[in-house]
């Protein structure tokens, strides 16, 4: 008999092609190198090959759904092979002009650091009150050279205040993880958890919490990320359970345990740590819940974020507690754990493979006849408000947390 | 190195569909054979039938190699583009161009993926049943290219089962558009040829597919065994009831083990070193009693325990893994290489052992799926591609698998196809004389070998010379009587043919002087298979039987009969049939049971050419893509391609029940209307055959009156009947009156007093013609008191005082027949998407493979 656990450069890709069912990108371009079986030979190329050529696109084409590595009946650990691939493009063709130094900034001085990010959201939402925004998009500034990472304010969503929720208890059943984008943007999510958390055991923050790094490793700063997780290992020390609202963050801290296994000094308590990470639909609790009976529920699509259904194996759980609700009546799409085309920033660089993404998904939300949409990510939660709004459909966009917070006894 | 694109190619195709970098085009230089590897100079998307003729055209004039690719998930090194040149990828030619969920059919283009086409039917309550493991992704193009089959067509057929038409793009770049789905529509299996053969005869752009009803019940067991050969006794079991699971899958220790790390846990015990999984389905009453007879059974054969599914999401699931199989195999080795024999079923435990023996003694890993009811074995070899000498002990197994499969009567590909990987085992299974007509066949279509080149054929092959091209027979002109032969024995018979020289030749069965009446012209020889008869071979374990070619049809029947067996099909005037002349009209009606006639039965036959050389097509198992489907081809030919010397068969136990159901109507038009209504909805009966009742003498003689007959498990008689009449009844077309009837007597005695040519005529329309039913119900009433119709082979007998009628008929979309199907005349235009009467030059040149100077059966077919 051999041996089912080898080494993971064993685990090796026989080409066999079941993935491809899967990929969002060889769906709409349908050649080998839109899809992961030919990516993993051009990952192999490209560790051999001095200069990336011009074929490196279908690695940036990527949009890093995971869809494939879940998929795989072989196991191959596609993630971390696209991690890795990602490092060596951004080492060999550096981000140069306004936008690479826009990234730069971004990734080093703002995503990782909680004050600034703060204050930054704070004037935005001046601005975006002001009307900036609306004046920047309808001068269509972003068609300007060096500004085309202004398209980026379509997706921006109303800005809202952090609304007063029950704070923190310094001896609390669990962590809360809030997030370093989300809650800014979306005001209600974060409220809903912590109102959800406190009637879960009480929750307690980390001081010095920051970024997760999954937007750092997407970009191939492994390096970057792996700090950010060495820092949020040390803020969340302790035995309590860390809760995240966000489908990618808990992805990522799951995966520390992985990104540090190299570092002696780290690999064990970042195992440890991965281990204490939880989806707020993992600690969930039904029975705080009211089920009150309704006679007009309404009915709504649940959308699997890929960072939970794919990377976490998330999907019935929260189906599950919300099925529980009289209020709303679940209506399934189709493909609903096929990716929206947000990946994080990807829809940034890949403009039209987003939009097709995401267009084909509104038909089958349309043909659902569902009046919202529920998911459990900032970034896709902010592509489907995007599209929502600009295909001039009605239904709305929630976090389950926000559905479940509404529904407390 | 980036390839430069030839400036007439980007006339033809759009830049993004061209990709000619090295690091693109490298992706596509192996399949999921990775053994077989070659860089293609470009690969090409096209989208279009035109674009396609259009790149033929050129890569024929620039003398470039094309080899068609789809999903490349194939196992046999298929679409590995063996000399470069261009790999045409149809990835991104995937429209469904029409479908019809009444009728049953679709047309689709080759780069749809067989799960999309699942999901398109799926609403309609219809699937395509060929459900290969890598159908999730799989083309239907390649599936077709490969005749691909999976776990369900055990029970309804390979993928050739469920092709009635193809559009193609010949090698001189013209498009060639053919078939049609009734029954038997085309004398030659144009279809059936091409599918299984691999890319190698025409590059195909569009098929015409049928589409089964989803079963209404389904119920899945599972069993696992502590041992491979208890495993192997419950599926001996099980199939010996006559009554086919949809699926009998046999998985073994490291199989299991496999797909339970890379899935969800079943939870088989410790000692489990095979398990089973049955699938039945059917009608739910039918199922219920098979799961309890299937599960008795293999409790018997000593089964650990028997599970059923718990939901249709478990069930998903159990397949799910099941299918992933292949990959899930990555776990267990660096490189794998998965083979395809197929055996006959009762050979299937000695299989087994013999091939895990086989690949042991070489010193590698070996680990098996197998479709164990169709004795399809799939060992998945586990070998270091780094290390020569695994690989010189992997081709050592593999050829010593080859050898096992055809020592046990088996043959060398199930459903994978030869591809690179076996061509060069092709003569383990197949003679020089064996491969002679197929190599003629690739000749004759694709002279310059343009078409996917190093494969099928061995590369011995390649210096044989063609067949050294006879000039056209003149016409005897002299009024000379024909010869009449009656050979003794099939080498007699190859010796007459020898010596027949320039002779238009016509072989004949047993019904001599009749066929003779009939000849069109004078020809130079008769030769009668009427003393070549008897039984070769018969088990009752695989269902099979094999006859000299002149074996009369009732000896046949009767024989079988003592064993509880008999055909699919069944004809009339059997005594006066032999059973060559059955296959050879691929005679199916006006009884058969599925829709099947004999071009979905025959398995092997024996064969002789018309230039006298003697050889031997098709083996004795169910599944066969070891070169190209011959039988199919010749099942049907009429005497034109070569002379059958014998014939094997498969067989099935004679149903428990058997009746013939006589609906009466009123009126004619109703009565059409149901007819129509049955046929397109309902597969479990032989006909409906329409006709009026005046042949039954009865006192109503313009009533008409359906027959239908139904047959299966004892108590289902009143469950069907029950089915057929709220079927009709939700129609708003019951009948008046409805009666069963013990035998198919009535039938055949009504076909015995019919009026013979050339005092009748027959007609087959089209059944993919739209306007049909209308012409129909419109021709009704002129067709005076003596007709029949068979609706499922869309046929109609009548009179030849009607011929007017008919005409009209054949100018709607029809084509007129005489009954030997030679066409009088062809409808003026067929008003559907394709012109379904086959392309007559790509006909003729199939024709003239096998019979290179057009000499055989002058005037039986279109080339007379």
């Amino acid at each position: 008999m051999a041996d089912f656990h080898r080494g993971f450069d064993l685990l090796e890709c026989v080409s066999c092609g079941l993935c491809l069912e899967v990929c969002p990108t060889y769906d709409i371009l349908r050649d080998e190198g839109s899809g992961p079986r030919g990516r993993i030979l051009l990952m192999g190329r490209l560790a051999s090959a001095g200069s990336p050529g011009e074929w490196t696109h279908h690695l940036d084409e990527c949009v890093g759904c995971l869809a494939c590595e879940a998929r795989c009946p072989a196991g191959v650990p596609y993630s971390g092979m696209l991690d890795h691939a990602h490092e060596s493009l951004r080492a060999r063709r550096p981000e140069r002009g306004l936008a690479g130094r826009m990234e730069r900034w971004a990734l080093d001085e703002m995503l990782s650091d909680k004050n600034r990010l703060d204050r930054l959201f704070r004037n935005l939402r001046y601005m975006q009150r002001l009307g900036i925004f609306a004046l920047a998009k309808m001068l269509r500034l972003h068609r300007l050279p060096g500004l085309d990472f202004l398209r980026g304010l379509r997706w921006m969503p109303r800005l809202n205040a952090p609304r007063k929720a029950p704070t923190a208890r310094p001896k609390a059943a669990y962590y809360y993880f809030r997030g370093c984008v989300g809650p800014h943007l979306f005001a209600g999510e974060d409220q809903a958890a912590r109102r959800l958390l406190d009637r879960l055991g009480g929750y307690r923050e980390a001081k010095e919490e920051t970024c997760c790094g999954a937007i750092h490793r997407h970009r191939g700063d492994l390096e970057g990320s792996r700090e950010l997780a060495k820092r949020n290992i040390e803020a969340f020390a302790g035995e309590e359970e860390v809760v995240t609202t966000s489908a990618g963050c808990g992805a990522a801290m799951k995966e520390y345990g992985n990104w540090l296994a190299d570092d002696p000094a780290w690999a064990e308590r970042a195992r440890e740590f991965s281990q204490r990470v939880r989806d707020l639909s993992e600690v969930m609790d039904a029975k705080i819940l009211s089920t009150r009976p309704c006679s007009d529920p309404m009915l709504y699509s649940y959308e699997d974020a890929c960072h939970a259904v794919h990377a976490q194996g998330i999907s019935e759980r929260p189906r599950e507690i919300l099925d529980g609700l009289a209020t709303i009546q679940r209506v399934e799409m189709p493909h609903a754990d096929r990716c929206c085309g947000a990946g994080g920033t990807w829809f940034l660089d890949q403009p039209e493979l987003s939009e097709t993404m995401i267009r084909s998904k509104v038909e089958e939300l349309v043909a659902s006849g569902a009046e919202m949409l529920v998911v459990a990510n900032p970034g896709c939660r902010m592509q489907w408000e995007r599209v929502l709004r600009e295909a001039g459909v009605s239904a709305k966009v929630a976090h389950p947390a926000e559905i479940w917070a509404e529904h407390l006894d | 190195m980036t390839k430069r694109v030839p400036r007439q190619l980007r006339d033809i195709l759009p830049p993004e569909d061209i990709l000619s970098s090295e690091e693109d085009r490298a992706l596509y230089e192996h399949d999921s054979q990775k053994i077989y590897r070659r860089l293609p100079d470009l690969v090409l998307f096209p989208r279009k039938s035109e674009q396609v003729a259009a790149l033929i055209a050129l890569a024929r004039e620039m003398s470039i190699p094309i080899t068609p690719r789809g999903a490349g998930t194939g196992l046999s090194a298929g679409a590995v583009p063996m000399e470069g040149g261009w790999l045409l990828s149809f990835t991104r030619m995937r429209e469904v161009l029409s479908l019809d969920p009444r009728e049953r059919i679709a047309w689709v283009e080759p780069g749809l993926v067989n799960r999309e086409l699942q999901e398109l039917l799926a609403p309609h309550g219809l699937c395509f049943a060929p459900d290969p493991s890598s159908q999730t992704v799989a083309t239907l193009g390649g599936n077709v290219a490969e005749n691909a089959g999976g776990p369900h067509c055990l029970k309804i057929g390979v993928t050739s089962q469920h092709v009635f038409g193809l559009e193609l793009v010949d090698d001189r770049g013209e498009i060639h558009r053919f078939g049609d789905p009734s029954l038997g529509a085309d004398p030659l299996d144009l279809p059936g040829l091409i599918t299984g053969s691999e890319g190698t005869l025409a590059v195909v752009t569009a098929m015409g597919l049928r589409l089964s009803p989803l079963p209404e019940r389904v119920a899945t067991l599972l069993a696992p065994f502590d041992s491979l050969e208890s495993a192997s006794r419950a599926v001996s079991l099980i199939l010996a009831r006559g009554q086919l699971p949809a699926a009998l899958e046999m998985m073994d220790r490291d199989a299991i083990r496999t797909v339970e790390v890379s899935g969800k846990k079943t939870g088989y015990p410790d000692e489990t070193e095979a398990a089973l999984i049955v699938e039945l389905d059917g009608l739910p009453e039918e199922v219920e009693e098979e799961r309890a007879e299937a599960s008795k059974l293999l409790e018997q054969a000593g089964a650990l325990w028997v599970r059923e599914a718990r939901d249709e999401a478990h069930r998903q699931h159990l397949w799910r893994g099941r299918k992933s199989h292949f990959g899930a195999t990555g776990r267990l080795y660096r490189d794998l290489l998965v083979q395809d024999i197929c055996v006959p079923v009762s050979r299937l435990a000695e299989a087994v052992e013999r091939v895990n023996a086989c690949v042991r003694a070489e010193g590698l890993h070996v680990s098996s799926v197998y479709h164990a009811g169709d004795g399809n074995l799939h060992p998945n070899i586990g070998y270091d591609r780094g290390d020569p000498t695994q690989l010189a002990s992997l081709h050592r197994a593999c050829e010593g698998i080859m050898k096992i499969a055809v020592d046990l009567g088996g043959t060398l590909s199930g459903e994978h196809g030869i591809g690179a990987e076996k061509s060069d085992y092709m003569p383990i299974a197949l003679s020089a004389a064996d491969r002679a007509p197929m190599l003629r066949i690739k000749r004759a279509l694709d002279p310059e070998g343009l078409f996917n080149p190093r494969k099928i054929f061995p590369r011995e092959d390649e210096q044989t010379s063609s067949p050294s091209r006879l000039t056209v027979v003149s016409s005897p002109g002299k009024s000379s009587e024909p010869v009449f032969l009656r050979p003794e024995d099939a080498e007699d018979l190859a010796a007459s043919l020898r010596e027949s020289g320039s002779e238009l030749v016509f072989a004949t069965g047993a019904r001599v002087a009749e066929e003779i009446a009939t000849l069109p012209g004078p020809v130079g020889r008769i030769l009668s298979t009427a003393s070549l008869t008897g039984i070769r071979d018969f088990s009752l374990a695989d269902f099979q039987l094999e006859a000299e070619a002149g074996t009369p049809f009732n000896a046949v029947r009767d024989f079988l009969r003592e064993s509880g067996q008999e055909l699919d099909f069944d004809v009339p005037f059997s005594e006066q049939r032999s059973l060559a002349g059955v296959v050879s009209a691929d005679e199916a009606w006006p009884f058969r049971r599925l829709n099947r006639s004999a071009r979905d039965r025959l398995l092997a036959f024996d064969a002789v050419l018309p230039d006298g050389l003697r050889f031997r097509a098709g083996a004795g198992s169910v599944k066969n893509v070891t070169g190209y489907d011959l039988p199919r081809l010749m099942a049907g030919s009429r005497g034109s391609l070569a002379v059958f010397t014998g014939l094997r068969l498969r067989t099935r136990p004679i149903p428990a029940f058997r009746k013939l159901l006589v609906l009466d109507y009123s009126e004619r038009e109703t009565a059409l209307r149901a007819g129509l209504e049955l046929a397109a909805r309902h597969d479990f009966f032989g006909g409906p055959l329409l006709l009026p009742r005046s042949f039954t003498l009865d006192d109503h003689p313009e009533r008409p009156r359906l027959f239908l007959e139904i047959s299966g498990r004892e108590n289902l008689a009143p469950v069907m009947r029950e089915k057929i009449l709220a079927s009709l009844g939700s129609a708003g077309l019951s009948p008046v009156e409805v009666w069963e009837e013990d035998n198919r007597g009535t039938i055949y005695s009504i076909l015995r007093d019919f009026p013979q040519p050339p005092r009748s005529g027959e007609i087959r329309f089209l059944r993919e013609y739209r306007g049909m039913g209308a012409a129909l119900i419109a021709a009704l009433p002129y067709l005076g008191s003596r007709w029949i119709l068979d609706l499922a082979s869309s046929r109609l007998r009548a009179e030849e005082q009607v011929a007017e009628p008919m005409q009209m008929l054949g100018n709607l979309g029809g084509a007129l027949l005489d009954r030997r199907a030679k066409i009088v005349k062809r409808g003026v235009e067929a008003p559907s998407l394709y012109d379904t009467v086959p392309s007559r030059a790509f006909l003729e040149r199939v024709v003239r493979g096998m019979d290179p100077s057009g000499r055989m059966a002058p005037g039986r077919w279109l080339l007379g």
